[in-house]
């Protein structure tokens, strides 16, 4: 029992911070309705940001991670407007160019980071990297913990940030319907590349807060990416409650996975609802939400 | 159709005998590794260029012919020329699941259902040592010394699968596969059962896949899940590769293969493990300015100059 | 012995029924026309009868075989047509690739589907553009290309779904002559019209449907001038006329 719960925990709190790496995926899915296969590179770049900062600088990552944010914004903001933009106009036989331009994409950021880093393992030492805290008889990872709150913080943070904000409304508006959006005076231009950075810092943030516990090397990305689609398809499109929900199911699988199958096998419970989800609920978790107001006609 | 034709002979003649004049081993090997990898575009452009399901877990039927190839040597002691036969049949066999689950799916969302499939096939081959051997892999003995026989075998495979290739899109099927790719809707509604012909699309793509995957295994003798399994260096790599060189030409995947091994070696040359970023640049590249690649994008031109057809021409739509 | 029956259907989509059991049967020569506001359940009636929906109560008939819950493949290749409202070309083909792509559904060889539709293109006064890509043609060639495409599937039945909107008189005249023409050799016809002059001018019969009910069945001039019809049309007050 005591095992189960322990593997519940550190399930839950991992789940929190692929959670912050998928609601940058979410947003960027739902407003732009593209598929982003270079979402983990933006991670692992933002990770290796944090991480120079704190080897060369001694920056701490938590305060290393807005810095690496706001990079990763200019990053994302200019990836969007220089080349993702461009797509909009051409006209291929297949409508996946628009994924493999961003396949494209990672495989430059992946491979610069290569040639910068080369591809050895590395990790940031942080004096409180190996504290517990207990309570009762249960252990839980000081960076863990940490991190899942300061995710947790974000998530409420964008959440205000959609619903209250004029911007936020307009990224909404999108994010529904882009003709109409444009017919109101909503610039489709500077939303997706606001959009794009935005979903790309949030991504670093959520790196910048594994980086004490993750090792990094240049094809992390690719971890991140399957990750965040799982948690994406899993929440349901554009939901940001319900990515932070799919990345806690996830977290949950994996260290249950992990605690009771095997550390090999751990990411294939991912995948099967991820499978399930995409067969049998494609709406995500978003779907299965109670609607509030019921109009019989 | 006729230039075709002739267009085609002239290229087979010209690599029947290339490996005469060309007697360095490691050309001889560069050759047969772009032959490899255009078989492997071919088989997955009849899926994805003609039939516009675009699969990111074609590694699934390399790996599974590969393996079958390995283990059938190393648990059944056969020669692992048998998996030439049973590497694609296997491939083809898991495929019908495979199919089966995704084509309920449209569109990215099929990209996504094979992608997670595709990454179950590794995690599984990875994990299942005492069948696979797991991470440690297979090792068998070289049939071959000589690179000359790997090369018309080769050979031999990429025609099998153009000459496949060809004939389905020429034929009935063909026709419905690309108006399957055009309006799924639509196609159905002319009677077409779109879940028949998308499973047919497959189990070709697949069997060749398999086919080129059991080759590989003959030739550079060792492999592991994370070589023929691989998502990011099999899977969307061949994608790349079909895109650089064109979506639905027969062609267009031979000349993206050409391009990318002989990119990666030739830069590999001069600078190193840079290669790499100097391919993804490339790739950014050709799909912002020449999204239908670089067959593609000549034949758009062709066609421009060259208005109104001979009678049973069929459209550009099939490339040449 | 009817062609096609439909019998008490009914299609609910949530908490919205679009067709609220409709009744009636189709006689092979009929050209049949379905009249009715937008939003009266004309299109849903339509993908009922080819398989894309799958009637919620009731049942339906084609030659004598009950084909509601058959995919919509199936239900083609027994011999029922149909155009789509926003038509839907396939694109990147040619005019007459798109027809063989239609013509396939009967043979398996190239020749025999090329043959039958350039003979389609020809009746359907396409022939000039047939190696032209489907996107180059302007509405009006594309509407056409469309009836071609499912008149090379040699449909017993065919669906018209509002295949004169938009067009100019001379191209609705156009129309009305080829469906007069389809039907004298043979096709039975079902179609669904905003265009009056259409319905008046070629249609055997008609029903009215509003709100996925039936109004009125009967011949087309009785049934334009019913008074709920021109309610449901109009407003009220054309209707005191």
């Amino acid at each position: 029992m005591l095992e189960f719960l322990q593997a519940l925990i550190w399930g839950i709190l991992l789940g929190g911070m692929y959670a912050l790496i998928a609601i940058g995926m979410t947003l960027i899915m739902g407003v732009m309705k593209i598929i982003n296969l270079a979402h983990g590179a933006l991670v692992m770049v933002g990770m290796y940001i944090t991480y120079v900062l704190n080897i060369r600088f001694g920056l701490d990552p938590y305060i290393g991670l807005f810095i690496a944010m706001f990079a990763l914004f200019l990053l994302g903001a200019f990836i969007q407007l220089l080349l993702i933009n461009r797509l909009i106009d051409v006209d291929a036989i297949l409508p996946e160019n628009q994924v493999l331009l961003t396949v494209g994409i990672m495989v430059v950021l992946t491979e610069t980071m290569r040639l910068l880093f080369h591809s050895d393992y590395r990790s940031v030492q942080t004096s409180y990297a190996s504290w517990n805290i207990r309570i009762g008889d249960i252990s839980l990872s000081v960076p863990m913990t940490i991190g899942f709150f300061v995710a947790l913080i974000f998530v409420v943070l964008l959440h205000l940030f959609l619903k209250h904000t004029h911007f936020g409304r307009m990224i909404r508006a999108t994010a529904e319907d882009r003709v109409a959006a444009q017919y109101m005076g909503i610039p489709p231009k500077i939303v997706t590349v606001v959009t794009f950075g935005l979903g790309s810092a949030l991504a670093a943030a959520g790196g910048a807060l594994l980086l004490p516990i993750f090792y990094l090397w240049p094809d992390i990305g690719h971890l991140f990416t399957a990750k965040a689609f799982i948690i994406t398809i899993l929440g349901g499109l554009g939901s940001i409650v319900g990515a932070f929900f799919g990345g806690l199911l996830i977290g949950v699988f994996e260290s249950l996975g992990a605690t009771y199958v095997s550390m090999g096998y751990k990411d294939i419970f991912g995948l099967i609802v991820f499978l399930l989800v995409l067969l049998f609920l494609p709406g995500g978790l978003k779907s299965l939400r109670i609607p509030v107001l019921r109009r019989e006609r | 159709m006729k230039k075709t034709f002739i267009f085609s002979l002239m290229l087979f003649v010209i690599f029947l005998v290339l490996p005469v004049v060309i007697n360095h081993p490691y050309y001889r090997h560069v050759l047969i590794m772009m032959m490899i990898w255009a078989t492997l575009g071919v088989a997955w452009n009849i899926l994805g260029g003609f039939t516009g399901q675009v699969s990111f877990g074609h590694a699934a039927f390399f790996g599974v012919g590969a393996y079958t190839a390995g283990l059938g040597n190393v648990h059944l002691g056969l020669s692992p020329w048998w998996g030439m036969l049973f590497g694609p049949i296997f491939a083809a066999l898991i495929a019908l699941p495979i199919g089966a689950l995704t084509f309920r799916l449209r569109g990215p969302y099929f990209a996504l259902g094979t992608l997670a499939l595709g990454e179950i096939f590794y995690i599984v081959f990875s994990n299942w040592k005492s069948f696979t051997k797991g991470a440690q892999g297979i090792l068998i003995m070289p049939q071959f010394t000589d690179k000359l026989p790997y090369y018309y075998l080769a050979l031999g495979m990429l025609i099998t699968a153009i000459v496949i290739s060809f004939l389905t899109v020429h034929s009935k099927a063909g026709y419905y596969m690309v108006a399957i790719r055009e309006d799924q809707d639509s196609a159905e509604a002319l009677g077409i059962s779109t879940a028949r012909y998308k499973m047919l699309a497959l189990l070709l793509s697949a069997f060749i896949t398999g086919m080129a995957g059991a080759f590989y295994m003959n030739y550079v003798n060792f492999i592991d899940p994370a070589i023929v399994f691989s998502l990011s260096d099999v899977s969307v790599m061949i994608i790349l590769v079909v895109m650089m060189g064109g979506v639905a030409t027969i062609f267009g995947p031979v000349v993206g293969a050409a391009v990318y091994i002989g990119l990666n070696e030739l830069l590999r040359a001069q600078l190193g493990s840079a290669n790499a970023l100097v391919f993804g640049i490339l790739v950014v590249f050709i799909i912002l300015f020449m999204p239908n690649g670089l067959v593609g994008e000549i034949l758009m031109r062709f066609r421009k100059n060259v208005q109104g057809k001979k009678r049973g021409e069929v459209s550009g739509t099939f490339g040449s | 012995m009817a062609l096609l029956e439909v019998k008490g259907v009914v299609k609910r989509f949530g908490g919205v029924t679009a067709v609220n059991n409709i009744s009636f049967s189709i006689n092979e020569g009929e050209i049949y026309a379905l009249i009715g506001p937008n939003g009266s359940g004309k299109t849903t009636l339509f993908n009922l009868m080819t398989g894309v929906f799958t009637p919620t109560n009731g049942s339906i008939y084609f030659l004598n075989q009950r084909i509601d819950g058959w995919p919509t493949h199936k239900i083609i290749a027994l011999g029922m047509g149909r155009t789509f409202q926003v038509v839907r070309p396939l694109k990147r083909m040619t005019v007459l690739d798109n027809v063989m792509v239609g013509a396939f559904l009967h043979t398996g060889h190239k020749k025999e589907a090329r043959d039958l539709s350039l003979q389609v293109l020809k009746e359907t006064g396409l022939i000039e553009r047939v190696y032209d890509e489907a996107r180059s043609l302007p509405i009006a060639l594309r509407k056409r290309l469309e009836i071609a495409r499912a008149l090379a599937t040699r449909p017993k039945l065919i669906l018209l779904d509002e295949v004169a909107a938009g067009l100019n008189p001379k191209e609705v005249e156009k129309v009305m002559e080829l469906m007069v023409e389809m039907n004298r050799r043979g096709i039975t016809i079902i179609l669904v019209e905003h265009v009056m002059k259409v319905v008046l001018g070629v249609a055997t019969r008609a029903l009215a449907i509003n709100f996925g009910r039936p109004i009125v069945e009967g011949s087309p001039y009785d049934v334009v001038r019913h008074p709920e019809v021109i309610t449901a049309y109009l407003g009220e007050r054309h209707a005191a006329h």
